[in-house]
C-alpha cells in the first residue's frame, strides 16, 4: 500500500479552513427533521419523573387474574364460569407475567435508590471540590 | 444432501440477497444440489428463483441450510426449529436506535431481530460473517460455534456490462460529480453527505453534482426530511436518483469523481468495492466496517464534520498524485475481494462441513 499521512492531510485542510474562515453556520438537520417523539429516549435524569413512574408501577404490577365479589348474582355466576374456562388457558401465562412484572419493579425500585445514592455521592463529591478550592486559596496556591 | 440458502426477503439489489444468489450459484457450479429459499421474492426476480419457505417440509434432516441474517423476521426462529443441519451467515443487524421517530415497524422488527439473533446464538454448527466487525458482533450475541469471515461475493463480471448511455451524456456537463449508493435510511447518514457536500459546492466548487442512488420509500419520514434540508440549504444539483436499473447504476459510477461515505452502520458495505471497481477515489467516515473494507486504502474521516470532509474532498479532487495513490491502494485492496478467492474459501469449508472435498 502507498503510504498516505491522512493526520498531515487533515492538519493541512483544518489550517486552510481556520485561514479562509470557513464555516459551517447553516441550518442543522435537526431544524428541518420530521421524525416523531415516539421512542426519543429522554437525555436527562428527572427525579420527579422517576418518582411518579415508580409510584405508578408499584401500583400496577400486578397481572393476576381477579376474583368477582360483587355484582348481580346471576351474572357473577356466568362470569365466574367463563373466568374460569378462561383461567385454564391463560392463568400459567398471567402468573409469568406477574412474576416477570414483579421482577422489573424490584429492579426499577433498586436503581432508583441507586440513583439516589449517586446524587448524595454527587453532592458529597461537588462540597469536597468546594473546601480543597477553599483550602488552596488558603495556602496560597493558585487557582487552575 | 441439499445445500438450501435460505433468506427471509429476496429483494431486488440487494446485498444481501444478491450475496445468497452468489453463494448458490458458487456451490452449483461445485456440483452441489443447491436451491435457494425465501419467505418473499422481489417479482423483478423471477418466480422460479427461490422456493416458497411456507412450507419447510421440503427440508430434510441431512441437508444444509446456509441462513442469511440479517433483520427480524418470523424464518428466523422457524429455521431456527429445523430437524438438519445449520450454517448461519451474518450479514448485521442495524440498531434499532436509528429508526427511533422515524418508523416503529422498522424499529420493532429490529428489536426482533437482537432477539432472534440471540435464539438462535446454540443453533447453527458454523457461522460465517462478512466482516470481523460482524463476526464480533456474533460472539457479542451468544453464538459459541466457530465463525470464519466470509466477505461477500460480488459479481464484478455484472459491472463490466453496458451502461445507460443517457445517464452517461446527462452526467457529462463538465460538473464535478460525487455519489453515494445505498438505502436511504438514518443509519446511511445521507443528511452528513448533504453537509460535506453543501460546504464542497459553496467553498470549494460551485459546479458540482450530489448523486444518492439507492431507494427512497423505505422511511418517507427521513427521505422527506433530506428534501427539506436540501432546501433549506441551498444546495444545488442534489439528485436523489432512487431505485434505478442496474445500467443507470453503472452509468452514475462511470461518471463519478468521488464517492463519499458517511454511514454510521455497515456491516461490510459492498458499495465501497464498487466505486474502487470503478476506480473512483473514496472519502468515508471512520465507523462501523467501513475501514475494515476499505483495509487501509481510500480516505478515512475520523468524524462528520463537513467542513474537514468538503476539504478532503477538494483535496483528493485537485491533487493528481495524491489521488493517484489512493487510486494504486484501491485496485491493491480490491483484490482481497476477488470472487475467485471467496469462492475458494467458501467451497473448502463446505467441504470440510460435508466431507466432500469438492
Amino acid at each position: 500500500m502507498q503510504e498516505i499521512n491522512v493526520d498531515k492531510i487533515m492538519e493541512e485542510i483544518r489550517e486552510e479552513i481556520r485561514e479562509k474562515g470557513m464555516e459551517n453556520n447553516g441550518p442543522e438537520f435537526a431544524d428541518v427533521n420530521l421524525s416523531e417523539d415516539f421512542l426519543k429516549l429522554p437525555e436527562k435524569y428527572d427525579k420527579d419523573m422517576m418518582h411518579r413512574e415508580l409510584v405508578n408501577l408499584n401500583g400496577i404490577w400486578d397481572t393476576s387474574l381477579e376474583e368477582l365479589t360483587s355484582g348481580n348474582p346471576v351474572k357473577r355466576v356466568v362470569k365466574k364460569a367463563i373466568q374460569k374456562a378462561v383461567r385454564m388457558v391463560v392463568s400459567s401465562h398471567v402468573v409469568r407475567q406477574t412474576a416477570f412484572n414483579a421482577s422489573v419493579v424490584d429492579s426499577i425500585n433498586m436503581l432508583n435508590c441507586l440513583a439516589k445514592e449517586n446524587e448524595a455521592l454527587r453532592e458529597e463529591v461537588e462540597g469536597l471540590k468546594e473546601q480543597i478550592g477553599q483550602l488552596r486559596k488558603e495556602n496560597g496556591y493558585e487557582n487552575n | 444432501m441439499k445445500i438450501i440458502n435460505m433468506i427471509p426477503i429476496l429483494a431486488f439489489g440487494d446485498a444481501v440477497g444478491n450475496d445468497a444468489l452468489a453463494v448458490h450459484h458458487c456451490l452449483k457450479k461445485a456440483g452441489y444440489d443447491s436451491i435457494v429459499a425465501a419467505d418473499y421474492v422481489d417479482e423483478r426476480l423471477g418466480r422460479d428463483i427461490a422456493v416458497s419457505t411456507e412450507d419447510l417440509s421440503f427440508v430434510e434432516p441431512e441437508d444444509i441450510v446456509i441462513y442469511h441474517l440479517s433483520t427480524g423476521h418470523r424464518l428466523n426462529s422457524r429455521f431456527g426449529a429445523l430437524n438438519c443441519r445449520k450454517i448461519v451467515k451474518y450479514h448485521n443487524i442495524t440498531p434499532p436506535d436509528f429508526f427511533f421517530g422515524y418508523n416503529k415497524e422498522t424499529v420493532k422488527a429490529c428489536i426482533a431481530g437482537y432477539k432472534e439473533a440471540a435464539f438462535l446464538s446454540d443453533k447453527p454448527e458454523f457461522a460465517f460473517a462478512d466482516s470481523s466487525y460482524n463476526k464480533a458482533e456474533l460472539r457479542k450475541l451468544g453464538f459459541g460455534c466457530d465463525i470464519e469471515v466470509l466477505p461477500i461475493l460480488i459479481p464484478f463480471e455484472d459491472y463490466e456490462k453496458e451502461p445507460d448511455v443517457e445517464v452517461l451524456k446527462e452526467m457529462d456537463d463538465g460538473c464535478t460529480n460525487i455519489i453515494f449508493t445505498g438505502r436511504v435510511v438514518p443509519n446511511k447518514r445521507q443528511e452528513d453527505i448533504i453537509a460535506a457536500f453543501h460546504i464542497y459546492q459553496k467553498y470549494y466548487n460551485p459546479k458540482s453534482r450530489l448523486i444518492l442512488i439507492g431507494n427512497h420509500e423505505l422511511i418517507p419520514a427521513y427521505y422527506e426530511s433530506l428534501k427539506e434540508y436540501v432546501k433549506v440549504l441551498g444546495t444545488k444539483n442534489v439528485v436523489f436518483a432512487g431505485h434505478i436499473k442496474f445500467s443507470a447504476i453503472l452509468a452514475y459510477y462511470k461518471s463519478a469523481d468521488l464517492f463519499l461515505c458517511m454511514s454510521d452502520h455497515e456491516g461490510f458495505c459492498v458499495p465501497l468495492l464498487e466505486a474502487m471497481f470503478f476506480d473512483v477515489p473514496v472519502v468515508a467516515k471512520d465507523t462501523s466496517a467501513v475501514g475494515e473494507t476499505l483495509g487501509g486504502s481510500g480516505i478515512l474521516l475520523p468524524d462528520a464534520d463537513p467542513l474537514a470532509a468538503a476539504g478532503v474532498m477538494n483535496r483528493l479532487l485537485t491533487d493528481e498524485a495524491l489521488r493517484e495513490k489512493v487510486l494504486l491502494n484501491q485496485r491493491e485492496r480490491l483484490l482481497d475481494f476477488d470472487n475467485g478467492r471467496i469462492e475458494k474459501q467458501l467451497l473448502a469449508r463446505i467441504g470440510s462441513l460435508t466431507g466432500s472435498g469438492r
